[in-house]
C-alpha cells in the first residue's frame, strides 16, 4: 500500500482489490440494513452499473450475472418455502393450500394453510435482501482478481493461508470452471442449456472449483505464503495464539453487534479486543520476518474515492435508519414502501466508482499483468 | 335466524359458518354429546331434549336437502363474512347458528394500559388473530400490528414501536395464552391458524423481560367463566348433563359449537363437527335473557389507535422515480455490454 507518486489517475490499471471489496461490503451492509424493495433494487442496479462500467475482460468478470441468477433462485426458493412451510401470517388470504395439522409438540411449524399477500410480500422482501447481498459480492468478485485480493490481505491472515485462499477464490473458480464445463459439453455436441445440462455439469463444476482452489493454496504454500520464515517457535506460537484470539473476539463482537440482547461486553469491547490482538500479531510477526512485495498495488486517490463512495452510501442508510422506519416498510398491514431521499442520494454516490475508478487494462495493453502470483 | 342446520367441516371452513360438503348423514353416528365438562355453566342443560329430538329429525332428513341447505348456509356465511361485522350479535343476547361466544383478555398493564376482558360473539371457525382484530374494531382501538414475520407486535397501539424486542433482561412481547381447565396455558399455537371453540377464553399479556417460554407471567385477569356475561338469570341448573369441552376436543378438532353457553354440541370423531339446528329453540330461550354489560371491559382499554396517515401518491411518485433511474441504469449497462462485445 502507500501512495505512489508515479501512478497516473487516468491510465488504465487495476484498482486495488481492497477498495473494491470495501465498496462492495459497504453496499452489502446497506442491503442488510433494509427490507425496502425499492432500495434493494437500486442497490442491485448500482452494483450492476459499476460492474458493467469497470470490469476487466477476464474469466471471472462475468460472475455478476451468475450471482444475479443465484439471487433469483434465492427469491423463488424463499417464496416457495413461505407458501409451503412459512409461518402463517394474518392478512388478506390469496389462496389456501391443504393444511396438515401437526401434533402439539410440533407447535410453531406449519405445513400448508392459508397464504396471505402479506406473508408473500414479507418473503419477497427478505429474498430480495439476500439477492441484493449476493449481487454485491458478485460485483466484488467480478471487479477484482481473487489472486490480487489474496496478495493484499494483511500479513496476519497468512496464518490462515489455505482456508483464506479457498474462501476467496472458490466462487470465481466455480464461475471459470462452469464456463469450461459448458464449453466442453458444447464441443461434444450436447446441450449446455436447461435443467438436465445443469444437473449433469453441477458435480464437475464444484469438483473442479474446489480442486483449483486447493491446488492454488498448495502452490502458494509451497512458495512460502503463510510461512513465518526464520522466526522462533515461541514467537510463532504467540502470534498464532494472538491471531486465533483476535479472530474469535471479532466473530463474537460481530454477533454481539447484530444481537441487541447481547451483553455489552460482547459488543464493541470484543471487537476492540479482536482488533488489538490482530494488531499485536501483526507487530509480533512483522518483527521476526521480512516480506517483500513484487509490484505492490498502490492506494491512491481512486482507491479512496471508491471506498469512500461505499461508506457514504452506508452512512446514508445509517442516517435514514435513525430518522424513521423507511428502511423496513411494514408488510402487515401492507403499505406502499416509502422512498427515503437521503438513502437514494447515498446510493447514487455509490455509483461514483463507475466514473472515478480507472479503466481496467485491456488484454491488448501491457500496463499490468492480470494475474499476479503472490 | 338464517339457517337451520349446518354440517361444518372445520378444516375446510374459512370465515364464518361456510360449510364444506362433509359426509354428513353417514357421520352422525354419535347421537349423544360428549362427556360433561365440569366447569361448564349449568344453564346448558335444559336444552338437551330439544337437541336430541332435533338431531333425530336431522338424521331423517334427506341428503339432498342437507346439501342444499349447506349450500345456502355457505352462501349466507360468505355474505356474512364479506359484510364484516354485520352479524354482531350481543354477547348476552341470542346467537344465530354458527356463532360462538369467546372472551378475550388483554393485559397491557406493563405498558401503562390496563387489563381488560372482552366478550365477543364471532362466527364459528374464527381464528385467534381474527378475534383480536374484531376486538380492536368493536372497541375502536385499532387493529393489531404485526411484524413482517407474522409476530404480533402491538395490541391497541401498545407498544408504539418495536416488535418482540430483546433486551438484556429478556424479550418484551405479547404472550399468548388460552384457558384450559380453569388455568391459563401458555399458547404454543399460531393465532392465525388456531380456530376458536365456543366458550374459549384467550389471553394476551405483554411480558417484559420474558423468556419466551411457558414460565412467562400470565394475564392478570384469570380465565374464569364468570367473564362471560350471564345469559339468562331464569335458567335453572340441572345435573348430569353433557356439554362440550371448553377448548379443543379429544379429536384435536376445535369444536365449533353453537350458541354460547346455552347449548351443547358433539365433536364427531371423524373431524367434522355438527352444529345442531337449535337456532329456533335457542333464540326462543334467549330473547328473555337480559344482560347489561356489552362488551365487558375490566380496566381501561387504551383508545390510542396507531394513526398512520401517509400520502400514498407521493410514495408512488418516489417509487416511479427510482425505478425510472434503475431502468436508465439497466439500459445504459445493456448498451455498454453490447458495445464491448
Amino acid at each position: 500500500m502507500g501512495a505512489d507518486a508515479q501512478v497516473s489517475m487516468t491510465a488504465p490499471r487495476l484498482l486495488h482489490p481492497g477498495a473494491w471489496w470495501l465498496w462492495a461490503v459497504a453496499l452489502a451492509a446497506c442491503a442488510l440494513r433494509t427490507t425496502n424493495p425499492v432500495l434493494l433494487c437500486l442497490i442491485v442496479a448500482v452494483a450492476g452499473w459499476v460492474v458493467v462500467s469497470r470490469r476487466a475482460d477476464v474469466p471471472w468478470s462475468r460472475s455478476f450475472a451468475s450471482f444475479l441468477r443465484l439471487g433469483m433462485i434465492v427469491i423463488i426458493v424463499r417464496l416457495v418455502f413461505q407458501i409451503l412451510f412459512g409461518v402463517r401470517v394474518p392478512g388478506t388470504t390469496l389462496f389456501t393450500i391443504p393444511e396438515v395439522t401437526l401434533p402439539g409438540w410440533a407447535a410453531g411449524v406449519s405445513l400448508g394453510g392459508p397464504v396471505t399477500v402479506e406473508s408473500l410480500m414479507a418473503a419477497l422482501y427478505q429474498g430480495l435482501r439476500l439477492a441484493a447481498v449476493l449481487a454485491c459480492f458478485g460485483a466484488a468478485t467480478s471487479l477484482c482478481s481473487p489472486y490480487r485480493m489474496l496478495r493484499a490481505l494483511p500479513t496476519v491472515l497468512y496464518e490462515a493461508g489455505v482456508a483464506v485462499t479457498i474462501a476467496f477464490t472458490f466462487a470465481p473458480q466455480a464461475i471459470v470452471s462452469s464456463r469450461q464445463v459448458r464449453e466442453a459439453r458444447r464441443l461434444r455436441g450436447r446441450s449446455d442449456r436447461g435443467v438436465r445440462a445443469w444437473t449433469a455439469s453441477a458435480l464437475p463444476v464444484l469438483e473442479g472449483a474446489l480442486d483449483r482452489a486447493v491446488a492454488l493454496a498448495a502452490s502458494m504454500d509451497s512458495r512460502g505464503y503463510g510461512r513465518r520464515g526464520s522466526s522462533s517457535a515461541s514467537v510463532r506460537r504467540r502470534s498464532i495464539g494472538l491471531v486465533l484470539l483476535g479472530l474469535v473476539a471479532i466473530a463474537v463482537g460481530s454477533y454481539g453487534l447484530l444481537d441487541p440482547g447481547a451483553p455489552a461486553l460482547f459488543r464493541i469491547p470484543a471487537l476492540a479486543l479482536g482488533a488489538v490482538a490482530l494488531l499485536g500479531a501483526l507487530v509480533a510477526g512483522g518483527k521476526s520476518s521480512t516480506r517483500t512485495r513484487y509490484r505492490p498495488d498502490p492506494w491512491v486517490a481512486p482507491e479512496w474515492i471508491v471506498s469512500l463512495a461505499g461508506f457514504v452510501a452506508f452512512g446514508s442508510f445509517v442516517i435514514v435508519g435513525r430518522l424513521g422506519d423507511a428502511l423496513s416498510p411494514s408488510t402487515n398491514p401492507l403499505e406502499v414502501p416509502a422512498v427515503p431521499f437521503v438513502a437514494v442520494v447515498g446510493l447514487l454516490v455509490g455509483t461514483l466508482p463507475a466514473w472515478f475508478a480507472p479503466h481496467p487494462p485491456t488484454l491488448a495493453s501491457t500496463a499490468a499483468p492480470l494475474v499476479v502470483a503472490a | 335466524m338464517l339457517h337451520h342446520k349446518t354440517v361444518v367441516g372445520l378444516r375446510k371452513v374459512g370465515l364464518g359458518s361456510v360449510g364444506g360438503l362433509g359426509p354428513w348423514s353417514g357421520r352422525v353416528s354419535h347421537p349423544f354429546p360428549a362427556p360433561t365438562h365440569p366447569e361448564w355453566p349449568r344453564t346448558v342443560n335444559h336444552q338437551l331434549p330439544s337437541i336430541a329430538t332435533k338431531r333425530l329429525h336431522q338424521m331423517r332428513a334427506s341428503r339432498a336437502m342437507a346439501a342444499a341447505l349447506v349450500g345456502v348456509v355457505a352462501l349466507a356465511g360468505m355474505l356474512m363474512s364479506s359484510a364484516g361485522n354485520a352479524s354482531a350479535s350481543s354477547c348476552s343476547g341470542p346467537l344465530t347458528n354458527g356463532e360462538i361466544r369467546v372472551v378475550l383478555v388483554v393485559d397491557s398493564s406493563d405498558l401503562g394500559g390496563g387489563a381488560s376482558a372482552t366478550c365477543l360473539v364471532v362466527p364459528a371457525g374464527t381464528t385467534g388473530s381474527q378475534l383480536l382484530a374484531r376486538r380492536g374494531s368493536e372497541l375502536g382501538t385499532g387493529s393489531p400490528r404485526y411484524g413482517s414475520s407474522g409476530l404480533l407486535c402491538a395490541i391497541d397501539g401498545r407498544p408504539a414501536t418495536g416488535c418482540g424486542d430483546k433486551s438484556s433482561s429478556g424479550f418484551g412481547y405479547w404472550a399468548y395464552f388460552f384457558e384450559a381447565g380453569g388455568n391459563w396455558n401458555y399458547g404454543n399455537s399460531n393465532p392465525f391458524t388456531k380456530r376458536l371453540a365456543d366458550g374459549a377464553i384467550e389471553g394476551w399479556r405483554f411480558v417484559v423481560g420474558g423468556c419466551g417460554c411457558g414460565q412467562d407471567p400470565t394475564p392478570r385477569i384469570g380465565p374464569s367463566l364468570s367473564l362471560f356475561p350471564a345469559l339468562s338469570p331464569a335458567l335453572a341448573p340441572a345435573p348430569e348433563l353433557p356439554s362440550l369441552p371448553a377448548s379443543g376436543s379429544a379429536t384435536g378438532t376445535p369444536s365449533g359449537a353453537s350458541t354460547g353457553g346455552t347449548t351443547a354440541s358433539t365433536a364427531l370423531s371423524g373431524g367434522d363437527v355438527t352444529i345442531d339446528p337449535i337456532t329456533g329453540a335457542t333464540s326462543g330461550v334467549l330473547t328473555s335473557a337480559t344482560s347489561a354489560v356489552e362488551p365487558v371491559v375490566v380496566g381501561d382499554v387504551a383508545l390510542a389507535a396507531s394513526s398512520s396517515t401517509h400520502s400514498t401518491a407521493g410514495r408512488w411518485i418516489g417509487i416511479a422515480a427510482v425505478f425510472g433511474l434503475i431502468a436508465v441504469m439497466a439500459g445504459g449497462a445493456w448498451v455498454q455490454t453490447r458495445r464491448s462485445r
